[in-house]
C-alpha cells in the first residue's frame, strides 16, 4: 500500500487537497469521493484549494474534481501546478508578403478582378463574375461564382466564403466544380483548399 | 419643370420590357402625366405594333437625328386612347448603328422639356443598342423573370449600368407564378434580390391576358379588372411616389413576405 492518493491539509486559509503524483487519477477521484463522504458536512463552506503538484490534468479530470468538490458545498480554487507547461506548440503568426486588395460592394456578372497578392470582397461574387488571385481569396458574403486562389501555382492558397457555393473553384492548376445537383446550403462559413491533389471544402473555425 | 428620363432593360431578350414600357406610360398617362415613349430598339421594333399605332408612323427615331430639318414633334403619334401620351418609333429599315449615344442624349434633353416621363424601351444585349438607350437616361428599371438565365443577365446589365454611373437601379419582377413557386419549381421573389441586391419597384404575375392585348395592341393598364393591368398600374403610382402595397397573388404568405421585404405599412 502507497502513499494515500490524496492528502488533504488544513490552515488558516482554508483547506488543501494535494494530489500524489505517480497514482493514477481513477484512483485520486475515488479516493476524494470516500473522504468527502465520511466528512459529511464538516468541509461544507470551506475555501479549498487544489495542488496539482507535477501532475497535468486534462480539462475533463479537472473538471470531475472540481465537481466532486463542489457538491460537497467546497468553494474551488486550483493552484499550485509546478508541470511543465505542455501546452501544443504554438505555430508562430504567419503573415503574408503579399498585399490584399479589398474590393468594397458585390461582384456582378461579367466582373473580373485579377490581383497579384490576397482578395478580400466586402460583398457578394454573383455567378458570373470572377475573382482570380495569386494568394487567397475571403469572399464576407456569397461566393456563386468562379474563385482561383493561387493562380500563378500556390497550391497552399486557399477560398473563404460565408456561403460558398461557387459554379466552380480553382487552386493553383487545379479545378473543382460545383455538383450537378443542388446542394444544400450548409449555413456555415466554409473554406476550401488543397488536400493531397483534391479540393476539399471545410467549416471554417479560426 | 424637367422631366425625368427613365430606360426600360433587362440584358435578356423576351422577359416583357416592351410590354413593360407601354403599360406603365399608359398608366402614368391615365394618371395625367405628359409621357413619351421612345423605341431604342432599332431594326426591331415593337413598341409601335404593342401600343396599337404601326399603322401611324410616318418619321421614326433615325429620321429624327440624320434630318436636322425635322423636328422631333413631327415623329410623335399621339396614343389612341390617352391625350398625354406620345410614342417616337424606332426604325425598321436600319439598325443599331444609325445612332449614337450623344444622339441619344441630346434627343432625351430635348424631350425632358416637354414631358414628365421619356421611357426609353432598351434592345436585348449589350452592345450599341444598349449604349445608345441608356446615353440620356437619369435611372434605370430593370425587368426580369424568376429564371436563372433572367437572373444571371440581368446581374450584368445592372453591373454595366453602375459603371455608366446609373446607380440604383429598381426591379419589376415580371412573369411570376405564384403556382410554381408554391411548388418549388420557380424561383421567388427572395431568391431573386439576395443575388440581385436591389429595390423592387413592381411584380407582375404571369397572364395569358397580357399575350392577347400585345396582339391586339391595347395596353393591358387600360384593363381595369386585370391584375397584370393592376400590377402595372401600382408601378406607375410607385414611381411618382405612392407608397402601394403588393398584391396578394392568392397566398397570403407571399403577401406578408413582400410587406416586410419592402417594408410597406398598408
Amino acid at each position: 500500500m502507497g502513499k494515500a492518493p490524496i492528502t488533504i491539509k488544513g490552515n488558516q486559509n482554508g483547506l488543501r487537497v494535494y494530489l500524489t503524483e505517480e497514482v493514477e487519477f481513477v484512483q485520486i477521484l475515488e479516493s476524494l469521493r470516500d473522504k468527502l463522504k465520511s466528512s459529511g458536512d464538516f468541509f461544507a463552506g470551506a475555501n479549498v484549494s487544489v495542488q496539482l503538484g507535477k501532475r497535468e490534468l486534462s480539462w475533463m479530470e479537472l473538471s470531475s474534481l472540481v465537481s466532486e468538490l463542489e457538491q460537497a458545498g467546497l468553494e474551488v480554487r486550483v493552484g499550485g501546478s509546478e508541470a511543465k507547461r505542455s501546452t501544443p506548440r504554438t505555430r508562430p503568426l504567419e503573415e503574408t508578403k503579399e498585399s490584399t486588395r479589398l474590393v468594397k460592394g458585390t461582384l456582378r456578372s461579367g466582373q473580373r478582378v485579377n490581383f497579384d497578392g490576397n482578395v478580400v470582397v466586402l460583398g457578394d461574387v454573383n455567378p458570373g463574375a470572377e475573382v482570380v488571385a495569386t494568394g487567397d481569396i475571403i469572399v464576407l458574403g456569397a461566393c456563386r461564382g468562379v474563385c482561383h486562389a493561387g493562380s500563378k501555382g500556390d497550391i497552399k492558397s486557399s477560398v473563404l466564403a460565408l456561403r460558398l457555393k461557387p459554379t466552380q473553384l480553382r487552386i493553383g492548376d487545379y479545378i473543382a466544380r460545383s455538383p450537378d445537383h443542388e446542394i444544400h446550403d450548409s449555413g456555415v462559413p466554409e473554406v476550401a483548399r488543397m488536400k493531397n491533389k483534391t479540393v476539399v471544402i471545410e467549416a471554417y473555425t479560426s | 419643370m424637367e422631366g425625368m428620363v427613365l430606360v426600360i432593360t433587362s440584358g435578356k431578350g423576351g422577359v416583357g420590357k416592351t410590354t413593360t414600357v407601354a403599360n406603365i406610360g399608359a398608366a402614368l398617362a391615365t394618371m395625367g402625366k405628359r409621357v413619351v415613349l421612345l423605341d431604342a430598339d432599332i431594326g426591331l421594333r415593337n413598341l409601335d405594333v404593342v401600343m396599337g399605332l404601326e399603322n401611324r408612323i410616318v418619321y421614326d427615331i433615325v429620321n429624327v437625328m440624320e434630318n436636322k430639318e425635322l423636328a422631333v414633334r413631327k415623329a410623335l403619334i399621339k396614343d389612341k386612347r390617352v391625350e398625354t401620351l406620345f410614342l417616337l418609333p424606332a426604325a425598321q429599315t436600319r439598325d443599331k448603328d444609325a445612332i449614337k449615344p450623344e444622339q441619344m442624349k441630346r434627343l432625351c434633353d430635348e424631350l425632358r422639356q416637354e414631358f414628365d416621363y421619356v421611357l426609353i424601351d432598351c434592345p436585348a444585349g449589350i452592345e450599341q443598342g444598349f449604349r445608345n438607350a441608356i446615353a440620356g437616361a437619369d435611372s434605370a428599371l430593370i425587368v426580369t423573370t424568376p429564371e436563372v438565365s433572367a437572373v444571371r443577365d440581368a446581374d450584368r446589365i445592372i453591373g454595366l449600368l453602375e459603371a455608366e454611373g446609373l446607380m440604383e437601379p429598381r426591379l419589376i419582377l415580371n412573369r411570376l407564378r405564384p403556382d410554381m413557386v408554391k411548388r418549388g419549381d420557380m424561383m421567388d421573389i427572395e431568391d431573386v434580390l439576395d443575388i440581385l441586391h436591389v429595390d423592387l419597384i413592381g411584380v407582375v404575375p404571369d397572364d395569358e391576358a397580357i399575350i392577347i392585348s400585345a396582339n391586339r395592341g391595347e395596353p393591358i393598364a387600360y384593363d381595369r379588372n386585370s391584375r397584370a393591368g393592376q400590377a402595372y398600374r401600382n408601378i406607375a403610382q410607385r414611381l411618382e411616389g405612392e407608397e402601394v402595397p403588393f398584391q396578394s397573388f392568392e397566398n397570403p404568405g407571399f403577401f406578408k413576405r413582400l410587406r416586410q421585404l419592402v417594408g410597406i405599412e398598408i
